[in-house]
């Protein structure tokens, strides 16, 4: 009887099934008839037992030579078409263990039976979301509405993102995924008609829908855009048939293109008038930019990273904008003026204005923190509940607060002391100090269980708070100051930009060195933020550069 | 203590806890109550009862599954107890029917071990050497294995 350790490999002929020539004899009529009647025997014999007794007497009869190839072939009757003859979901999940290469390289390529399993929508789905991808439900109805033959069209998504993005602040956020969309002015009704359709919502990861439901709104920024007076908006429930197996393939060629270093590199020059600071992209394609030219400016940012176009141009600030931070309603920014100004979003005005004693250098904030780290050693904080009238302060730093990062009621600030300090919000506590820093810290990203800092001491760390110690060092990590540093554990990557000019790309768990991206900047890099396709980073040279890890990929966007 | 009675007659006399490892079992146990009555299981036969009795007797004591587990990191089979990987150490035919009745029973854990096992006799093998382990007819066209080439280009460069 076989067993497993026989498994791995196979003394029967290959390319011989069940099939096989040696079984192939030439019998004269009257033996064929004999045999017949064996077997038919065989079947009539009602008890297994005595069937089995009389194969075994008539297997005594075979030549002692044959007799091997004989067991061999019987071995063939006990195996079993798993993939084939189980149930479909249990071929699914059994698939769903192999590498996706053996899937796609040996699995699909077994039968017909072998291959409908392989290429089901549900197991690609499963796979993809089991890589930590997940999909921007809104996104993909535009995208797969488009008629054929249009490319995945910046056009449309991007002529109605910045309306239903500004709308975002006044929507509120029922449950549900049903997107309300409205028009693009830019395009003509019936292509859009002709391709919203239905959002499966069992296709839908979970973590999309809790996403947002978009309401139309008649904001001045919105029908300023507008050609057309802004129609009534139309409940739609667009249709959607994700390709799971092009997405996966689209999604696997672009985390190629992060571990190989393909990527396309866009600058706009003088994008401001002095050097950019500090700067922010959402999913919604809007870029905010802040400058020593106290302005900070709103981009839309193309898809096709070929086009960025400027929106709106804030002024309030009497000092360099240094630090700011966008969510979908408000946007802040913190200045080398000694103020924190809060801007509403749906009509670019300043709606508050908190003063420091001296130059805000950093901020973060949530739907319950505003935090802000100033030159004077003080961390600042707000409850943004009641319109920022309560402040308390956080003493502890003994040097200028360079960096501060929220998760929750958690705050981490660095400071030029050399020091990391992780607070208590609620209870308006220290609850750690990390000083391995050897000079300033200058620049830190945190996501609740770690933390990644930049120093003015070329060094790169990666802090645990499980351990509450440092986990790992790139030494000289840049040839000078590290300012800026963003990590994502789901991609396993850390970005950093420094005084060095140049823009490096980590592995996170191992703090190898995937690529060194050259000539993005002339001059000192202030800051960058990634997503899943592109880096976006400023600098002293007033430029703003774009890195792109999916030029040729027209689903990669839609990955959040 | 619960009994169970296999397709060809034999009851199998198991405690409460081993049992109601299977769902299908224990949703059963749940509806009728307490009972004498053996629990007929027409889709498993002696010998395969016994094998997946023998597997919730030794794993009687592991916490629930946790249902729909659909986490965020690729499935792996290489996490396998070595006294599992060797209780599944059986021939081709009898997997083949733990497997079901796994499914039959719905015992997640056992049904999880049994699809790792068959992943790691696939992992690593050309499609010829899958069929010619599970003695698997190709079926397909020369067009068909074509234009399936094609499709697969995008996994070449990887």
């Amino acid at each position: 009887m076989a067993d497993l350790s026989d498994e791995g490999f196979d003394d029967w002929p290959v390319g011989s099934g069940r099939t096989g020539s040696t079984w192939d004899l030439a019998l004269a009529a009257d033996e064929q008839h004999a045999m017949e009647v064996l077997a038919q025997t065989l079947r009539v014999t009602a008890n297994p037992l005595g069937r089995t007794q009389l194969a075994v007497l008539l297997l005594g009869q075979v030549p002692a030579d044959l007799l091997k190839t004989a067991v061999i072939h019987l071995r063939q009757l006990l195996r079993r078409d798993f993939v084939g003859m189980l149930p479909m979901e249990v071929a699914t999940n059994i698939l769903e263990y192999l590498p996706v290469q053996d899937i796609v390289r040996s699995a699909s390529l077994v039968s017909r039976r072998w291959r409908a399993v392989a290429t089901q929508a549900c197991l690609w789905r499963r796979l993809f979301l089991r890589r930590g991808w997940r999909v921007d439900a809104d996104r993909w109805a535009f995208y797969s509405s488009l008629p054929r033959g249009i490319c995945p069209a910046r056009v449309m998504l991007d002529s109605s993102v910045l309306r239903v993005s500004n709308a975002l602040s006044l929507a509120s956020t029922p449950n549900g995924i049903s997107a309300l969309l409205e028009h693009p002015p830019a395009t003509p009704r019936q292509t859009l008609d002709s391709v919203l359709g239905e959002i499966s919502k069992s296709y839908m990861p979970q973590r999309v829908l809790k996403q947002r439901q978009f309401i139309s709104s008649s904001s001045s920024e919105a029908s300023s855009r507008s050609s057309s007076p802004t129609s009534s908006p139309q409940l739609r429930s667009p249709a959607l048939a994700i390709d799971w197996r092009m997405l996966y393939a689209e999604y696997e060629r672009l985390e190629g293109n992060w571990r190989l270093g393909r990527c396309r590199v866009d600058r706009w020059e003088s994008a401001h008038a002095e050097s950019i600071y500090c700067l922010q992209f959402d999913q919604h394609n809007r870029l905010f930019s802040g400058s020593r030219d106290t302005t900070v400016k709103v981009w839309h940012l193309a898809d096709s990273a070929s086009q960025i176009t400027q929106l709106a141009t804030l002024r309030g600030h009497t000092g360099s904008v240094l630090t700011l931070q966008a969510d979908d309603a408000v946007l802040v920014t913190g200045s080398s003026d000694a103020t924190v100004c809060v801007w509403d979003l749906c009509t670019y005005t300043r709606t508050h204005c908190l003063h420091h004693a001296d130059a805000v250098l950093s901020l973060r904030f949530n739907t319950k923190w505003l935090v802000t780290a100033c030159k004077d050693r003080l961390v600042r904080v707000w409850r943004r509940d009641n319109s920022y009238k309560d402040m308390f302060e956080l003493h502890g730093h003994d040097v200028a607060v360079n960096a501060v990062h929220l998760y929750g009621d958690m705050l981490v600030s660095a400071s030029g002391d050399r020091s990391i300090k992780v607070w208590d919000l609620e209870r308006r506590t220290c609850v750690l100090t990390l000083a391995d820093h050897v000079r300033g810290v200058a620049c830190i990203d945190f996501d609740g269980r770690f933390i990644v800092s930049g120093s003015s001491d070329r060094s790169i760390r990666i802090w645990s708070l499980d351990s509450r110690r440092c986990e790992r060092t790139i030494h000289n990590a840049h040839s000078d100051l590290v300012r800026t540093v963003m990590f994502n554990r789901t991609m396993d990557i850390i970005v950093s930009g420094s005084y060095d000019e140049s823009i490096k790309i980590w592995r996170f768990s191992t703090g190898a060195l995937l690529h060194k991206i050259k000539n993005v900047h002339t001059s000192r890099v202030f800051k960058l933020m990634f997503d899943r396709s592109r880096i976006v980073s400023c600098s002293h040279d007033r430029s703003i550069s774009i890195i792109d890890f999916a030029a040729n990929l027209p689903h990669a966007r839609m990955l959040v | 203590m619960v009994v169970l009675q296999s397709s060809d007659g034999k009851a199998f006399t198991v405690e409460r806890g081993v049992a109601i490892q299977s769902v299908l079992i224990k949703n059963l146990l749940e509806d009728i109550g307490e009972s004498d009555e053996p629990i007929p299981l027409p889709n498993v036969t002696a010998k395969v009862l016994e094998k997946v009795i023998e597997y919730c007797e030794y794993h009687v004591d592991d916490p629930a599954p946790i249902q729909d587990d659909l986490d965020e990191i690729p499935k792996r089979s290489d996490d396998i107890e070595p006294r599992d990987e060797n209780f599944m150490k059986v021939d081709q035919e009898l997997l083949f029917e733990i497997l079901l009745a796994a499914n039959y029973m719905d015992i997640k854990p056992l049904l999880e071990l049994g699809c790792k096992t068959v992943a790691n006799m696939i992992r690593n093998k050309t499609a010829q050497e899958i069929r010619t382990m599970f003695n698997i007819v190709d079926d397909f066209s020369p067009e068909e294995r074509e234009q399936i080439k094609k499709e697969n280009e995008w996994a070449e460069d990887h």
